[in-house]
């Protein structure tokens, strides 16, 4: 048993069915041991499609997505996708063959020192040695992807090592399926809770005038929705989410105030800069977030859940930190918590409705095609186990602020990296978890990955595709009106026929230009089997509010060109 | 005078370590005083004594984002106070007269470990003592024209002192 067929056989092991990749001379032992593997391949037209893909798969089914590329160019074509993983936390093993290794550090033909290059964007990363550490090496990976705080793993396996047999007892193991003994002796999960720092909670909470939760990735991460409910109907605090921690609550509720941030709703902003006391769970208070930082700390108290222990007094200092898996920690404090709290701040509470209520989110122009006009027709039509995908921009934000998903894993985008071009490839991996997956982008975003449209053809992946064009890199083009005197430098684009260019792939592709057509085909692709594409023409110069002028507080919210929300 | 933190890390001794906790500390803008790095008496395991520039959240901070890497086994914040800590010096200097020669000779008193042997008109010193301690006399060879032709130093190593 040669290391390629070693790799392949402790995937199999380890319950892959599905991998992203793209051939190439240092992989090609792989590829040649492929035809005795069940695992079935999914051919990107480019590497960076592959990450994408296998997060796309991460991302929705909560398993670990592969994806495989060749040396060299191969290897650095994957590296957005890795970055992109690191920043908001998603499982992948990423697979890159190199050159041999009597030619590593030679500048060989396709040989890059991957592994140096993507040291600070993975969570770990291996180099190969020896054939024989393949499969403990592929075991620590997925380990170390899926716990504590998930990320991404790269190994990078010279060629040599893909030929090499791998010794008697290796072979036996495998073909056994047994276990390969970890060797991670410095890996350290979350110690077990520390009690007083519960105590104190319970202290701040019940001194807490104006308490409000912040909700995020973690919770969806730490599988910790139901506790959540809990916490929050006991405590009876309101709420606001980061746009990962969209569908980990009921974001219907009258307590829940939309998403917080740079495009946070009015009463959500409001609501974290005159909090009192801030319950940051299961979130890192970035920048989007929490606008000036100096501003956002002041006169606050902040609880914070995190199972990463260098997240604590990151950006904001914590009074309380709760490190560890929030399945233990919130359960931990929800049971702590005495009765009847929400009483001692139900003026808060109603002063914060009424904000909710005050200050709603801008409606779809009548007579006119715009963003919000199809993400609404497209909201009210979606499934509770739709998928949607959205890209980075202006249709990122309007989308967040007006999807609420009931359920976790349901809206799916590039938070940290902010990636355009993430959409339609990550969409491709998450038609595996099986549910119906709609891909939104708009038309620059649309065109950094659209070669993908071939793979989707060629495989026939379900995944309806939706352009947003408005004829411009739409979100620079706000800044530049609202901040650089509508000095539109490179935004403006001269796109394709976008329904010409889906057809050229034998993809089923259609028009949009008016409200009534929009719905139609909404209506067309939500029952379409099979993939479908869909280019709805907008209005071109629209904003997105509400907005926090960058480096501003979340006090100077604007809800429009001419109104902010009250500051005082 | 900024403040100054000593951590002791120990971690796997495998390829990579080195640069891992380097570049990160690149990475985040950490003011690297000194770094130095060799096995234990365990091979297996390698320790670094890195001195950080900076405040205690600082120094805690590095601490925390070194602790994450998955090839550390332990990290440890100290303040000066609470380590022996101990720098090399080799200098290889030239005499011109005796006044100078007389300041090496004086100089037994002041560093913690110091030898010195001849090499033609050249003589090199081998000092042992803390980082400050060693400017100073650095310092103190300058003042009085000595020439130092060549020089390096070893970088920190530190111990936790006892209870």
């Amino acid at each position: 048993m040669t290391g390629a067929q070693a790799l392949l056989k402790a995937l199999e092991n380890h319950g892959v069915t599905e991998m992203f990749a793209y051939p190439g001379g240092a992989v090609l032992p792989i590829y040649d041991a492929m035809a005795d593997s069940p695992i079935r391949r999914i051919l990107v037209r480019h590497e960076q499609a592959s990450a994408f893909a296998a997060q796309g798969y991460s991302r929705s089914t909560q398993e670990v997505g592969v994806c495989l590329a060749t040396s060299g160019p191969g290897a650095t074509n994957l590296v957005t996708g890795i970055a992109d993983a690191m920043l908001d936390s998603i499982p992948l093993v990423a697979i890159t063959g190199n050159v041999f290794k009597q030619l590593i550090g030679s500048d060989a033909f396709q040989e890059i020192d991957i592994v140096g290059i993507c040291e600070p964007i993975v969570k770990h990363s291996y180099f190969i040695e020896s054939a024989d550490d393949i499969p403990r090496v592929l075991a620590e990976a997925f380990h170390l992807a899926k716990s504590g705080r998930p990320g991404p793993v790269l190994i990078d396996i010279p060629k040599c090592e893909q030929i090499a047999e791998v010794s008697a007892e290796t072979m036996k193991k495998l073909n056994n399926k047994e276990n390969f003994e970890l060797q991670l002796p410095g890996y350290k999960l979350p110690p077990a809770l520390d009690v007083t720092q519960i105590e104190k909670a319970v202290e701040l909470i019940t001194e807490a005038k104006k308490p409000i939760v912040i909700y995020g990735h973690g919770v969806v991460l730490s599988n910790a929705e139901a506790h959540l409910k809990e916490f929050l109907e006991k405590s009876g605090i309101a709420n606001v989410w980061t746009l990962h921690g969209m569908g980990a609550y009921d974001n219907t509720e009258t307590l829940s105030l939309g998403m917080l941030g740079m495009h946070g709703t009015g009463a959500a902003n409001f609501a974290v800069h005159h909090a009192d006391l801030v319950l940051g769970i299961g979130i890192r208070f970035d920048d989007r977030i929490t606008g000036k930082l100096s501003e956002f700390k002041l006169n606050k108290k902040f609880i914070h859940f995190d199972i990463d222990s260098s997240e604590f007094n990151k950006n904001v200092p914590a009074v309380v930190s709760l490190h560890g898996q929030i399945h233990d920690t919130l359960p931990t404090l929800t049971k702590a918590l005495p009765e009847g709290l929400e009483k001692q701040w139900s003026d808060w509470n109603q002063q914060l409705t009424s904000k909710k209520k005050a200050w709603p989110l801008d409606e779809s122009k009548a007579g006119k095609l715009t963003e919000i006009t199809v993400i609404n027709q497209l909201y009210k039509i979606m499934g509770e186990e739709d998928i949607v995908l959205v890209d980075v921009g202006q249709h990122q934000m309007w989308a967040a602020q007006r999807f609420f998903p009931k359920k976790s894993r349901k809206f799916l985008t590039s938070g940290g990296l902010g990636t355009m071009g993430f959409s339609l490839p990550t969409a491709m991996g998450a038609v595996f978890s099986g549910h119906p997956v709609w891909s939104i982008s708009g038309d620059g975003g649309f065109q950094m990955n659209s070669q993908e449209l071939a793979t989707i053809a060629q495989d026939n992946l379900p995944v309806k595709i939706i352009i947003l064009n408005n004829s411009f890199l739409g979100m620079v083009r706000q800044w530049q009106e609202l901040f650089y005197d509508k000095n539109y430098v490179d935004t403006p684009l001269k796109n394709p026929d976008f329904v010409k260019l889906g057809e050229a792939y034998g993809i089923p592709s259609f028009r949009a230009e008016t409200q009534e057509e929009s719905k139609a085909l909404l209506d067309k692709m939500q029952h379409f089997e099979g993939p479908i594409l869909v280019e709805f023409k907008l209005e071109k110069e629209e904003n997105v509010f509400p907005m926090v002028p960058a480096g501003e507080s979340l006090g100077n919210t604007m809800l429009s060109k001419t109104q902010q929300i009250d500051a005082a | 005078m900024t403040e100054r933190f000593i951590l002791i890390v120990v971690t796997r001794n495998a390829p990579g370590v080195l640069s891992r906790v380097s570049s990160l500390l690149r990475r985040k803008l950490f003011n690297i005083d000194s770094l130095t790095v060799g096995r234990t008496t365990n091979n297996k395991e390698s320790r670094f004594t890195i001195v950080i520039d900076g405040d205690e959240a600082q120094a805690n901070k590095a601490a925390l984002l070194i602790d994450r890497l998955i090839e550390i086994r332990s990290v440890k914040v100290l303040k000066p106070d609470q380590c022996l800590r101990r720098e090399i010096v080799l200098a290889r200097v030239e005499i011109t007269s005796p006044e100078q020669e007389a300041l090496l000779e004086s100089s037994h008193a002041e560093i913690i470990s110091q030898l010195i042997f001849k090499e033609g008109d050249l003589i090199t010193l081998e000092l042992i003592d803390t980082s400050q301690k060693l400017d100073e006399f650095l310092e103190k060879l300058n003042q009085a024209d000595i020439k130092i032709v060549d020089w390096v130093r070893s970088g920190v190593i530190a111990m936790q002192n006892l209870e």
